[in-house]
């Protein structure tokens, strides 16, 4: 997987967390791999309920202790497994080495705290600094993030300001520590298109110039296109598949991927393109079954697929590093039958998609 | 600001407006008249007598001008003169009142000073012992009568052990030191139910809080969890408890009346109560106008605290 000789910064490797609900126990990530080099953008990409904010908040270990559980796996950083650290070199890893911006600032702001002493309070519980020291950094990383008028900004609470506003608060605190590694959950989720768009281009550009790694996730692989280097596909708490972005863009190689791309819209191409949905509903997390995660909603799955899951293997005929778990493009016996599919113009078994949809709607 | 306090200050004129003309009107639809309850039973058979001082009351004039007379009057600070011991009841409801108002004050503070640590250590320690035994002290202080708590208190640490005094009352400027050990007991009976009631409502918002994003976004900033807890989760949870503590002040009021007549203490509960008994209009109509007043106020401070806490509030 070493696509160059950058150092490798955080290295999560079969990660498993459960959940105890009164449901019984949802199973939200098994087995997740995934490694961030310096300076790398990644990108998480998955639906609502896969795992993706569940794992990048295990990273930190800010799950909620009553609930959730690690049931195995590491995350090397700086030579140390954060999930066996303590909570003294926890503290001092959150915020400082790796920081964490969250999807809604308007519920990941105290509303009863200035923003200036939300990110005050940031810097200071990693440096101790003179107080007019840490007043000029925040005014400082206010204007970073685009906020005019810092100065007199700092005293204003976070319902005074515009969601747009609160979230480049969010990306302060964030970089306040000049962290090694964002985890940005979600950040453009609660915000309008245009929004979107200038905050994606601040979070690119601040990483840039921090030369700060990311791990982006996202529901949408349109965010991830012009941001991440490498993405990783969620399906039920399970990476699907993986590759450099513009391979996997170029040549995603399983079902769910393809699913996912013909559901965003695109510029170039046809105007008479269809946006075509993902049939069916994610499985129940708290029902462990013993096939392919996706295999029920998947227009091209086979007997195999119900029988057995899959392994995370090197797809045939692409790049290094290009990962897929699918059956039907693995070169195994049984297995392989969508090697040569073409995913643009072969929608998959007609016959199955109705039989999908059908039982989705009896299901819901 | 100025607006809230404003529209705030002029809905308390409407309520004190209304319960004036209620606590007015209770001596008016009672049988008899304070003439009659004046003169007793021997001197209301003497009509001239009756008449001549139905006149001097202002008694003969219409409802709505003895009203307007009787409120002219109290808000001069004069309401008139206690038909039970003859003393202005102006002076009279003054001198009653600091007991109470001490002990309320001693009572609150108790009952803050214990519910708000149990309540959060309850919260942060959820479903463990330490939780139950915070929930088992919280319902026994509600379900526990104050003044049955009183006098158990007084048999045990006045009468078998001797530590405490039994009852009276000493100002607390005049002699601190006796004073606390006066007030300790009616204070536990009188802060039992109170304390219960805050001990929940503490525990609720903090668990709520802490279930809030921002404090995982505290969390994530590498904050010590003290920090978290108290200036992040507690100054957020505070709120619902100010508005509470605002609305018990008149239960707490209310509670002192029994509180002192176990303890002796010559308070504006126990007034109430030997003015009830003695059919002492005047008085009675006067201590509600107190109470309410009291009640009202207390409500204002508890709104003008939460408008300094949640800025939310201060510029809305």
């Amino acid at each position: 997987m070493s696509e160059n000789s950058k150092p490798l910064l955080l290295d999560v490797s079969g990660l498993s967390i459960s959940f105890a609900t009164k449901q019984g126990v949802v199973w939200a990530v098994q087995n997740l791999s995934l490694c961030v080099q310096q300076g790398e953008t990644i990108a998480l990409v998955g639906e609502s309920g896969s795992g993706k904010s569940v794992a990048v908040r295990s990273i930190l270990r800010l799950l909620p202790k009553a609930t959730a559980r690690i049931d195995s796996g590491r995350v090397l950083f700086e030579g140390r497994d954060l999930l066996q650290a303590d909570e003294a070199t926890m503290r001092e890893v959150r915020g400082n080495k790796i920081a964490l911006a969250f999807q809604d600032p308007m519920a990941a702001l105290n509303p009863v705290l200035t923003v200036g002493e939300q990110i005050a309070e940031a810097i200071r519980a990693h440096e101790e600094l003179p107080k007019h020291e840490v007043r000029e950094r925040v005014v400082e990383l206010l204007t970073l993030v685009g906020i005019p008028g810092a100065e007199d900004r700092l005293t204003w609470y976070p319902h005074q300001f515009s969601g747009g506003m609160r979230q480049r608060v969010m990306i302060a605190i964030a970089i306040s520590c000049n962290p090694d590694v964002i985890l940005a959950d979600e950040v453009t989720t609660a915000l309008d298109v245009t929004i979107q768009a200038q905050i994606l281009e601040l979070l690119k550009d601040l990483a840039s110039k921090l030369s700060t790694a990311m791990v982006l996730i996202s529901h949408d692989l349109g965010v991830v296109a012009g941001m991440a280097q490498r993405v990783y596909v969620l399906y039920a708490g399970r990476v699907v598949e993986t590759a450099t972005t513009d391979d996997l863009f170029d040549h995603p190689s399983m079902p769910y991927t393809w699913g996912l791309l013909r559901s965003v819209p695109r510029l170039e191409g046809e105007a008479l393109d269809k946006l075509v949905p993902i049939e069916g509903v994610p499985p129940d997390a708290t029902k462990s079954a013993k096939g392919c995660r996706f295999q029920p909603r998947c227009a091209y799955r086979r007997d195999i697929c119900a029988e057995r899951e899959p392994d995370l293997l090197l797809a045939p005929d692409t790049n290094e590093g290009h990962l897929t778990r699918c059956w039907g493009r693995q070169e195994v016996t049984e297995g392989g039958w969508l090697l040569a599919t073409d995913w643009q113009s072969d929608l998959g078994d007609p016959g199955l998609v109705k039989q999908i949809r059908s039982s989705a709607a009896v299901g819901g | 600001m100025a607006k809230f306090l404003a529209r705030r200050a002029f809905t308390t004129c409407i309520v004190v407006i209304l319960v004036s003309i209620i606590s007015f009107s209770i001596v008016n639809v009672l049988p008899g008249d304070l003439a009659a309850a004046i003169l007793g039973e021997e001197g209301g058979a003497d009509s001239q007598r009756y008449e001549e001082l139905r006149a001097s009351l202002g008694l003969d004039q219409p409802l709505y001008i003895q009203y307007l007379n009787w409120l002219t009057d109290a808000l001069r600070g004069d309401f008139g003169i206690s038909m039970r011991t003859q003393e202005d009841i102006g002076p009279a409801i003054v001198s009653r009142a600091v007991p109470t108002i001490q002990l309320a004050i001693f009572a609150m503070a108790l009952s803050i000073l214990v519910s708000v640590p149990v309540g959060v250590i309850s919260a942060v320690r959820q479903r463990t012992m330490v939780d139950t035994g915070g929930t088992l002290f919280a319902i026994l202080g509600v379900a526990t009568p104050g003044f049955w708590l009183g006098i158990m208190l007084m048999l045990v640490f006045a009468v078998w052990l001797r530590w405490l005094p039994p009852s009276g009352f000493v100002p607390f400027w005049e002699n601190p030191v006796e004073a606390l050990r006066l007030m300790i007991m009616p204070g536990i009976a009188l802060a039992s139910g109170l304390t219960g009631v805050l001990i929940r409502q503490v525990r609720a918002s903090v668990i709520e809080v802490l279930g809030e994003e921002y404090i995982v976004a505290a969390r994530s900033k590498g904050l010590t969890e003290r920090v978290v807890l108290y200036k992040h989760a507690f100054r957020n949870a505070i709120f619902p408890v100010v508005t509470l503590i605002g609305l018990q002040v008149g239960q707490t009021f209310g509670g002192a009346a029994t509180v002192e007549v176990v303890f002796s203490i010559p308070g504006l509960g126990r007034l109430a109560v030997d003015s009830i008994f003695f059919r002492d209009f005047t008085m009675i109509q006067a201590v509600m106008m107190f109470l309410a007043l009291t009640v009202l106020l207390t409500s204002l401070l508890a709104d003008i605290v939460y408008a300094r806490l949640d800025p939310r509030v201060r510029y809305a």
